[in-house]
């Protein structure tokens, strides 16, 4: 196993060289112009001098060499209008993160648990209505979901609640000692944290005690024990601010992506329950729920993982698409309200922001998070189906990245 | 022809795609949209053909007038108008006069089935319009994606060794560029002149075949390389290419065939966002009527309702019924041979295929 994961990453690390490389002539040669046009007309001396001075005269060549030999020492350069790289981005990342990572908590367990109820049984309204939900949330235009949304706050005065805490309330902010990333990074790790520990006790009692914990009680739990952390860190009531805030991003990724998970899942529900080891579950007289959570269900996760494997990069483009949906929604008449709806700028708005200005130097390095996530994900996610499935293991890894 | 080696011919797949209620409603959608690509150039020079040319999608202009009289105070919306909305009617209007005011954009109507948007335009007669191009860029997204990807996974197949593992990379690189994000950094990089929508479409296939959709049916072409009927038509003296194209090739197409329409879907939403942020040059896609639509309601002051709503259910219409196909092509790939009982396990078999 080790060797597997240790093959893995060096494969990983591999890719991801080429896949810089290819990130900065593509940013550099496809699109047309650079920072210094980007500026406005200006006389030709002044805009030699500015490129003398950024270090865009050089050879690409060279510029790229430079580039990527401090990229090795983790120093991704300075952007031209942003100061560091790696500061914009690590600011961006964090809203990024935890609206990823929640939405689809949220969308695998809301999709997971009607997938394999709908897949379970046989055809009936209940099961005809979820795909066409699935379906109809899996297609909405995101834009036109993120105005809708929004909308539908600001004209139902009821649900002012939500609108209201759409904004970060600055008066719990000014005596904090914490800035709203440092909140964010501390929600995200907080959030992750105890997701592995709860899984470790799981697997733990499932080991020694050949017992599961009941699923209400782990969701509980998983809700449960960060609010218990951040109460004892102090940050409660500005983790519930901040959250608040980005409550309708996460929403609305998960309306997008739970139909997904749902239609995958239960796809794979129908063909797992033809097989011959569910109907010798049945025959052995267990209950309807043992056969449908543990014989069939664990089997038919494995389609739904690697499908994901894939699918990954996918979730973060809508996650940008709808960032920047909803930061465009300054367009709406209602301006002066709409603001309150920005979300914390995340990755979408630095992609889009940085492309507006060609900051190529950020914009490549917000495509290299991108990257760098989605492998991530992407490997963790393969040595997960590995451990699942020893076939993978022996076989020294053939869909290797 | 199936993956799973069933004897299952083209009657069956149509059989078997059609057994799916959801499949089949997602073809007639599809059909609808094909329908409406037909009947928009008929209405415009039948129908909708006058004079003023009302019903043009990208010049028509038709707003419905109404009058109203000009008071301080505003008790009666629809019969009432202040002073300062009246001006910029007609700039010498004041208090007690009758004023003639142009309704855009217009609730739907008789003449505007679904209302006109803030120029005027019938947007109806402009969603009929953005059918073709919408095709346009799923087509040859679809088209590319699944020559791509075919040309990629049987190479890999069929030579295995170095030219799997170089392939196999190209499509581990390209896939942490996400064809969607990508397009649209693209269109705005690139500020529209290049991307027509067949550009759009065909820089979308290559992006989105040679990642996603080729490493989905390299490990399909794997699994039916290793297949007997392969070695013994290698036995029997084959070369790699009459393998590849006569005893791969087939396998691979209701495979394909999903992956081209997930490119579909993803090309559109892409192609749409891209209109939508005015990165396009196209005047008659679903998603720069909607920028439209938001962009200039600050100017009327009214949020044009009809024009989103229009816009995005085509949009999202159009998806869904690629979607649908989508989930009758895979019965009819991964069903088609479930008449025969296959040789190893049956999770194990789809495992593989789906990976």
């Amino acid at each position: 196993m080790a060797r597997y994961v240790f093959n893995r990453l060096l494969s990983g690390l591999l890719t991801l060289f080429l896949f810089v490389t290819l990130l900065f002539f593509l940013a550099n040669l496809v699109i047309p112009g650079d920072f210094v046009t980007s500026l406005g007309p200006m006389s030709a001396d002044a805009a030699a001098t500015l490129r003398a001075e950024l270090g865009l005269d050089r050879p690409l060549f060279q510029q790229y060499l430079d580039w990527v030999t401090s990229l090795l020492s983790l120093d991704m350069g300075e952007s031209f209008g942003q100061g560091p790289v790696w500061e914009a981005v690590r600011f961006a990342l964090a809203p990024t993160l935890v609206v990823l990572v929640i939405g689809l908590m949220v969308a695998f367990v809301l999709g997971g648990w009607l997938g394999r109820t709908a897949g379970y049984r046989e055809s009936s309204y209940f099961t005809g209505s979820m795909t066409f939900i699935a379906i109809v949330c899996l297609t909405l235009f995101p834009p036109a979901l993120a105005i809708a949304m929004e909308q539908a706050i600001l004209r139902n005065s009821g649900w002012s609640a939500l609108g209201r805490v759409a904004e970060i309330d600055s008066a719990a902010w000014l005596t904090s000692q914490l800035s709203p990333n440092q909140v964010l990074w501390r929600i995200f790790f907080v959030f992750l944290a105890s997701a592995l520990v709860l899984w470790l006790i799981e697997s733990l009692v499932w080991r020694f005690g050949r017992r599961r914990i009941p699923r209400g009680v782990f969701l509980i739990a998983m809700l449960g024990l960060p609010l218990l952390i951040w109460s004892q860190m102090g940050i409660t009531g500005l983790v519930l601010d901040i959250a608040g805030s980005m409550s309708l991003l996460i929403l609305a990724v998960v309306i997008l992506t739970f139909g997904e998970v749902l239609l995958v899942t239960k796809a794979s529900m129908d063909d797992v329950m033809l097989e011959d080891y569910v109907m010798v579950a049945r025959a052995k007289g267990l209950p309807e729920h043992q056969v449908r959570d543990r014989h069939a269900a664990r089997t038919a996760v494995l389609p739904v993982l690697s499908r994901f494997t894939v699918a990954i990069p996918y979730f973060l483009t809508g996650l940008v698409i709808l960032e920047v949906a909803f930061g465009g929604a300054a367009n709406l008449p209602i301006a002066d309200i709409t603001m309150r709806f920005h979300p914390p700028v995340g990755l979408g708005s630095l992609l889009f922001e940085s492309l507006s200005n060609q900051d190529n130097p950020l914009l490549i390095g917000a495509f290299v998070v991108v990257g760098v996530l989605t492998l991530f994900v992407r490997i963790v996610l393969d040595v997960v189906h590995a451990a699942l499935d020893p076939r993978i293991r022996f076989s020294g890894g053939a869909n290797d990245a | 022809m199936t993956p799973d080696g069933g004897t299952a011919g083209p009657d069956n797949s149509i059989k078997i795609f059609f057994s799916n209620p959801i499949a089949t409603v997602g073809l007639a959608v599809i059909l609808l949209f094909a329908l409406m690509v037909v009947i928009h150039p008929l209405l415009m020079s039948t129908l909708w053909s006058g004079e003023r040319d009302v019903y043009d999608p990208v010049t028509g202009y038709d707003a419905p007038i109404v009058e109203a009289t000009v008071v301080e105070q505003v008790t009666d919306p629809a019969t009432e108008v202040d002073l300062a909305t009246a001006r910029i009617a007609d700039i010498t209007s004041s208090v007690g006069d009758v004023v003639e005011l142009t309704v855009q954009p217009a609730p739907p109507s008789g003449t505007h089935w679904l209302g006109t948007d803030v120029f005027g335009r019938d947007v109806f007669s402009m969603i009929l319009a953005g059918a073709w191009p919408t095709f346009l860029v799923g087509l040859s997204a679809a088209l590319v994606s699944a020559v791509v990807a075919v040309v990629f996974s049987i190479s890999s197949a069929t030579f295995k060794g170095r030219v799997d593992r170089a392939l196999s990379r190209v499509s581990d690189v390209l896939l942490l560029l996400p064809a969607p994000l990508a397009m649209i950094i693209l269109a705005g990089g690139t500020t529209g002149e290049f991307l027509t929508p067949v550009n759009f479409g065909v820089t979308y296939g290559v992006l989105a075949g040679a990642s996603t959709a080729a490493i989905v049916l390299r490990s399909h072409a794997l699994a039916t390389a290793e297949r007997p009927f392969i070695d013994a038509a290698r036995v029997s003296g084959a070369s790699g290419w009459y393998l590849a194209r006569r005893h791969l090739l087939p396998h691979m197409i209701p495979l394909a065939a999903v992956t081209m329409v997930s490119s579909v879907v993803g090309a559109v939403v892409a192609h749409g966002f891209a209109s939508w942020l005015a990165y396009s040059d196209d005047l008659t896609n679903w998603g720069a009527i909607m920028f439209v639509a938001i962009g200039f309601s600050e100017l009327q002051g009214v949020f044009a309702w009809n024009v989103l709503i229009g816009g995005a259910a085509a949009i999202s219409l159009f998806c869904a019924g690629f979607y649908m196909v989508s989930l009758g092509l895979k019965d009819v790939a991964y069903r088609g041979g479930e008449q025969q009982r296959p040789t190893r396990p049956g999770w194990v078999r789809r495992i593989e295929l789906r990976a």
